[in-house]
């Protein structure tokens, strides 16, 4: 395996929405030579080998498929639910930035023995801002994909401007 | 096909975005103006992603936006699935503050002209997907099915689900409805043999499909969405003129977009009614309106696809981002 081949780690946030998309240029990535390794949540990596089929995700060649867990409890019944986002958001800021920080050490690992070429760069969806920290502490570069519109975006960094307008929060009559 | 249509449900979710004092979303507060974004022409509070409707300053979805707004300075570049054909002002302002940031989008025009290979069919639908709707569409006459999906995350209530059943049903046009098994609140729906004998012959129901293959098959002339940022897009690369029912976060925006901004789909009220929605289908499907809006999408189906093949700006921007960004660790 040639140790000049870019290898890409990517991360969605974890729901359907954002998943598919950031596939999309997953794909784009290795019709440009890229090796990828895809990090979905255990939860939903679960979901796609009930959906799609046990070997689905195997035996691609420089493709990968990987999991870290999302740090919710279980839920009930089958598990084949769109999870509750507020959860998810406050999971993601506590719980997410170790087990990322911990696979991509194994993923060095895996490169020191040749299995993989080394993680030269992450591409994370924006709000998955963990990523950054990891990303800086490895000196890898980090690419932040939004699967929204940008007006989305351009919000998220105008929401102290509607609080210092007193436009949010919002008034109610009571 | 048509068994009985029994729906288990589980009270997950996005019910915590109910809030204790729902009342400004009645007293017209929301609709105002709001002109402190530069970027954003003509936008109401209602127009804005629905993480900004919050009652209270410490709530859990600001303080994250916050955190990772106040992050994205330090990230090597930032990626859009958009245009800049699509959000012109938008992308503008935005380049203006953060110089590494450029529209890659659509996706699924980029990558519908990209070569196959062999993870051309790879997906990750997170439900099974039923692809005898691919073998029912077959059956159909070009633009002539309105294909309904709300999405991966939208709820309603079962009065809503029948709204829109019955409207669909009175509004005589065939169409394709995918029903999540987790789409309806609180319990277990029964669609009547009445509903069922009204629509047997020009309907299909199913729990989940490939929405690019269905949007593209010649079949479809319209979508009812729920709006999401990848249905939109998938609408626009397929040119299908869309009726928008916006649930939540960026989906008010999209919704603005599509029936304001592009003018390739009409609205339907959140509270919906049947009569609303047979006769805003039939607009769609078969009247004038419809007609105006499909010549529109198909003009920003052509734009997409030039912008994504080599040599199109989005197409530039992402050989670009890598070139210069996710290559610059193998060139040292």
């Amino acid at each position: 395996m040639s140790d000049k081949k870019p290898h890409a780690v990517l991360i969605p946030y974890p729901v359907q929405g954002h998943i598919n998309p950031l596939l999309k240029l997953a794909k784009l990535l290795h019709l440009r030579g890229f090796h990828i390794t895809y990090v979905n949540t255990e939860y939903n990596h679960k979901r796609l080998l009930k959906s799609r089929g046990p070997n689905a995700f195997d035996d691609f060649i420089d493709f990968s498929f990987e999991t870290i867990p999302d740090g919710l409890p279980p839920t009930d019944g089958d598990g084949d639910v769109s999870q509750d986002i507020h959860a998810l958001c406050k999971s993601i800021r506590k719980n997410f930035l170790q087990p990322f920080r911990e696979h991509l050490a194994r993923l060095r690992d895996r490169a020191a023995s040749g299995l993989v070429p080394p993680v030269t760069c992450i591409v994370s969806d924006i709000s998955m801002s963990f990523t950054i920290q990891a990303a800086e502490e490895l000196s890898l570069p980090v690419v932040l994909f939004s699967p929204s519109n940008a007006c989305t975006f351009l919000t998220f960094i105008h929401v102290n401007t509607l609080l210092d307008k007193g436009l949010i929060p919002l008034k109610g009559n009571s | 096909m048509f068994g009985v249509w029994r729906f288990n449900f589980k009270l997950t979710t996005i019910i915590n975005l109910i809030y204790a004092d729902e009342s400004y979303l009645t007293n017209g507060y929301l609709d105002t103006k709001v002109d402190c974004i530069p970027g954003l022409q003509n936008f109401r509070l209602k127009d804005l992603p629905d993480f900004i409707r919050i009652t209270d300053t410490n709530d859990s979805m600001v303080e994250f936006i916050i955190e990772a707004a106040g992050r994205a300075h330090r990230a090597s570049a930032f990626i859009f699935n958009t245009s800049n054909e699509l959000e012109k002002d938008v992308m503008n302002v935005l380049s203006s503050t953060f110089p590494n940031i450029c529209a890659i989008g659509p996706l699924s025009s980029l990558l519908s002209q990209s070569p196959q290979n062999q993870l051309s069919s790879l997906s990750t639908n997170l439900w099974k997907e039923d692809t005898k709707c691919l073998d029912w569409l077959e059956s159909k006459e070009p633009s002539s099915v309105v294909y309904v999906n709300f999405g991966s995350m939208t709820v309603m209530t079962a009065e809503k689900l029948l709204e829109f059943a019955w409207g669909l049903a009175n509004s005589k046009q065939h169409f394709l409805w995918i029903i999540r098994p987790d789409l309806v609140i609180g319990g277990s729906v029964v669609l009547s043999s009445e509903f069922k004998n009204e629509i047997s012959d020009r309907s299909l129901i199913a729990s989940w499909c490939p929405q690019e293959q269905v949007l593209n098959h010649p079949s479809i002339g319209g979508f009812l969405t729920h709006c999401g940022w990848n249905s939109t897009t998938e609408s626009i690369s397929a040119g299908v003129p869309m009726l928008c029912w916006p649930f939540f976060a960026d989906q008010p925006a999209n919704c603005r977009y599509i029936c304001n901004e592009w003018e390739i789909g009409m609205e339907i009220d959140t509270n919906v009614k049947r009569d609303e929605v047979k006769n805003l289908v039939n607009e769609l499907m078969v009247g004038e309106k419809g007609k105006k809006m499909r010549k529109k999408i198909i003009e920003l189906k052509m734009k997409a696809a030039e912008d994504t093949r080599p040599g199109g700006c989005s197409y530039m921007n992402l050989e670009k981002v890598i070139k210069e960004v996710l290559l610059k660790q193998n060139q040292t």
